[in-house]
C-alpha cells in the first residue's frame, strides 16, 4: 500500500484495527470450516494478525478466499504452501492452536485436528527458523543461552498437559458419563503432536517425552481403575454384573484410546486371572465368565497386532490362555480355529497343545469308525494311513497326552488286522 | 489451549521490557474499576515475579505492536491527525490506506476500494 509521507502510527494502528474487522471473521470461519465466529475480543486481539499476512507471500490467496467467502479448507492448505512470514506463523501457530481447543469443547473433532495440524506446521517454521530464539533473546538480551532453550524448547508443553489433565478428568468418570468420543479424539490429537519433528531436537525430545507421560498416564490410571475395581470384588458372591462392570468400563476407555499397548496388557493380565479365580470357584459356566471371555476377544486382535509389531512384550500366553477359554466352548473346527490362533501366539501353551492334541485324536476316532465301514483294501489303507497321520499330530502337539497310548494300540491292532505295517506310513 | 494468557487479558504488548510492562499495568490499574483489580494484580504477579514466566507468556501471546493498539476504534480514529494534503496529491489507485486518511471522502470513494487489499 502507498505511505504517504504524512502517515502516522496513529493511521497505521486504525488501518489494522479496520483490517481487522475485515478480516479476522472471514479467517475464522475459513479456518474452522464455519464452525466459529471471531468475537470482538478476537478481533481485537488480532489487529496485528492482517498486516503479517498481507506481508506474506500466501496473502493473495486469502485475499481472494475472502473475498469469495469460501470455507474450503484446501484454500488455507494452498495459502500455507505459499509461506508465511514468521510473525505471521506465530499468530497462526498460537490462532490454530486455541481454535483446535475451541473446535474441540464445541465437538468439531474434524475441524479440531485439521487446526492442530496446521498449528504444529507454524510452530515447526518457528522453531526452524529461530524465530522463537531470537524473540527471546528481544525480550531479555541477558538470558544465559541454556535458560533460553530450556523457555523455548518447553514452550508448548504446557498445552499438551493441559490437554492430558482433560483425558484423565473424562477417564474418571463414571461409564455412562464418559465422553468416548472426545477421548478418542484427543488421542488423535496426540497424534497429531506424536509426528510433531521441529528441527529444533531439544523442542522435539521435550514434546516426545510429553506425549509419551501422556501415554503413560492414560494407561495407567486404566489400569489403577480396574485393578482396585476387580480387587474389592469377591469373586465367590459378587453378581455377575458386578464382575462384568469394571472391565466393560475398560474396554469401553481402552477403545476410546485406540488400544495402548500397556492397557491393554494391564487388562489382560487382569481379565485372565480374573478368569483362573472365577474357574477356581466353579464360576467358569456363568454369564460372566462368558461375557470376560468375549471382551477378551474383543481385545485379542488389537493386543495381537501388538505382540506382532513387538510393542507388547510378555503377553503371549496371556493371549495363548484367552483363545484356549474361548475354544471350549467350541466344538470341531471352531475349536481348532481357537487353538491355532492361541498356538500361532504362544507355541506349546500347554492347554492349546492339549486341546489341539485331543481333536487331533477325535480325528483318530473319526478315522477307525470309517475303517470299520470300509471293505476296499485301498481304502483300507488310506484309511489307516489318515488316522496314521492324525495320532502323528496328536503326539507333536501334547506327547503327554494319556490317551495316545489306546488309540495308538487301537491303530495297530487294526494295522496287524489288514495285514499292514504300521511303518510303511512313517517312511514317507 | 485456555486464553488466559496475561498479555491477551491485559492486552499489552508482550515484547515490553519488565520495566515498561510495570509502568503500563500501573496505568491500567489506575483506570481498572476496583472489582477488576485483583485480576489484573493477579496478571502482573504472573508477569513480573519470575523472568522466565514473563518470557513463556510473551512468546505464548499474540504479538502486539503499537500498531495494533486494542484501543476502541473510534478512539482510534480519533486520534488520527486531521487531513492536511491536497486531493490533487491522491494516488491513482486508492487502497483502505488512503481512505482513512481522508476519512471525510471516505463514502463517497468506498465504493472504488478493493474489499480486501491484494497488493502489498
Amino acid at each position: 500500500m502507498s505511505r504517504m509521507k504524512w502517515w502516522s502510527p496513529a493511521h497505521q494502528a486504525l488501518l489494522n484495527a479496520l483490517d481487522a474487522q475485515d478480516v479476522v471473521p472471514g479467517l475464522f470461519l475459513l479456518l474452522t470450516g464455519g464452525a466459529l465466529q471471531a468475537n470482538e475480543k478476537d478481533t481485537r486481539r488480532l489487529r496485528d494478525w492482517p498486516e503479517a499476512l498481507h506481508d506474506s507471500a500466501s496473502w493473495p490467496i486469502l485475499a481472494a478466499a475472502l473475498t469469495s467467502g469460501t470455507r474450503d479448507h484446501e484454500v488455507w492448505n494452498q495459502a500455507q504452501a505459499q509461506g508465511f512470514t514468521d510473525r505471521a506463523a506465530h499468530h497462526n501457530a498460537l490462532l490454530l492452536l486455541e481454535l483446535s481447543d475451541r473446535l474441540t469443547q464445541g465437538r468439531r473433532f474434524d475441524e479440531s485436528l485439521r487446526c492442530v495440524r496446521w498449528a504444529t506446521t507454524n510452530w515447526a517454521q518457528l522453531y526452524e527458523s529461530g524465530y522463537l530464539a531470537a524473540l527471546t533473546k528481544d525480550l531479555d538480551p541477558q538470558l544465559p543461552e541454556d535458560a533460553t532453550a530450556e523457555i523455548v524448547s518447553g514452550l508448548l508443553c504446557p498445552a499438551l498437559e493441559e490437554r492430558r489433565q482433560r483425558v484423565i478428568e473424562e477417564l474418571r468418570k463414571s461409564s455412562a458419563d464418559m465422553d468416548a468420543a472426545a477421548i478418542t479424539h484427543s488421542q488423535d490429537w496426540f497424534d497429531v503432536w506424536r509426528s510433531f519433528t521441529p528441527a529444533a531436537q531439544r523442542a522435539a525430545a521435550r514434546i516426545r517425552q510429553t506425549v509419551a507421560a501422556y501415554d503413560q498416564s492414560v494407561s495407567q490410571l486404566v489400569a489403577q481403575q480396574m485393578t482396585k475395581a476387580v480387587s474389592d470384588l469377591d469373586l465367590t458372591t459378587a453378581q455377575d454384573l458386578e464382575i462384568e462392570a469394571p472391565l466393560r468400563q475398560t474396554w469401553r476407555q481402552i477403545e476410546a484410546l485406540r488400544f495402548p499397548a500397556p492397557a491393554m496388557a494391564e487388562m489382560i493380565g487382569t481379565l485372565i486371572s480374573t478368569l483362573w479365580s472365577l474357574r477356581r470357584v466353579g464360576r467358569d459356566t456363568t454369564p460372566a465368565f462368558n461375557t470376560l471371555v468375549d471382551l477378551g476377544i474383543l481385545l485379542a486382535p488389537h493386543l495381537g497386532r501388538t505382540i506382532k509389531s513387538g510393542e507388547s512384550i510378555g503377553q503371549n500366553s496371556r493371549l495363548g490362555d484367552l483363545y484356549v477359554f474361548r475354544a471350549e466352548r467350541e466344538r470341531g473346527e471352531a475349536r481348532r480355529e481357537y487353538l491355532v490362533l492361541a498356538l500361532d501366539f504362544c507355541p506349546g501353551h500347554r492347554n492349546a497343545s492339549m486341546l489341539m492334541s485331543y481333536l487331533h485324536l477325535h480325528d483318530v476316532q473319526v478315522g477307525m469308525q470309517d475303517l470299520a465301514k470300509t471293505i476296499r483294501p485301498a481304502s483300507i489303507k488310506a484309511t489307516l494311513k489318515a488316522v496314521h497321520g492324525h495320532l502323528k499330530l496328536a503326539e507333536a502337539a501334547f506327547p503327554l497326552n494319556e490317551d495316545l497310548a489306546g488309540h495308538t494300540e487301537r491303530f495297530q491292532k487294526a494295522c496287524l488286522k489288514n495285514k499292514i505295517d504300521p511303518r510303511s506310513f512313517d517312511e514317507k | 489451549m485456555k486464553n488466559e494468557n496475561p498479555f491477551d487479558d491485559l492486552e499489552i504488548d508482550p515484547r515490553l521490557s519488565g520495566r515498561e510492562l510495570t509502568k503500563r499495568i500501573r496505568k491500567i490499574i489506575e483506570k481498572a474499576p476496583a472489582d477488576e483489580r485483583a485480576e489484573i494484580q493477579a496478571n502482573w504477579e504472573k508477569l513480573t515475579l519470575r523472568e522466565d514466566q514473563r518470557i513463556h507468556h510473551a512468546l505464548l501471546a499474540h504479538p502486539r505492536p503499537e500498531s495494533a493498539s486494542a484501543r476502541e476504534v473510534s478512539t482510534l480514529r480519533t486520534n488520527v491527525p486531521l487531513p492536511t494534503s491536497k486531493l490533487q496529491n491522491t494516488a491513482v489507485s486508492l487502497t483502505r490506506a488512503d481512505v482513512i486518511v481522508w476519512d471525510e471522502a471516505a463514502v463517497s470513494v468506498q465504493h472504488l476500494i478493493p474489499r480486501y487489499d491484494q497488493g502489498k
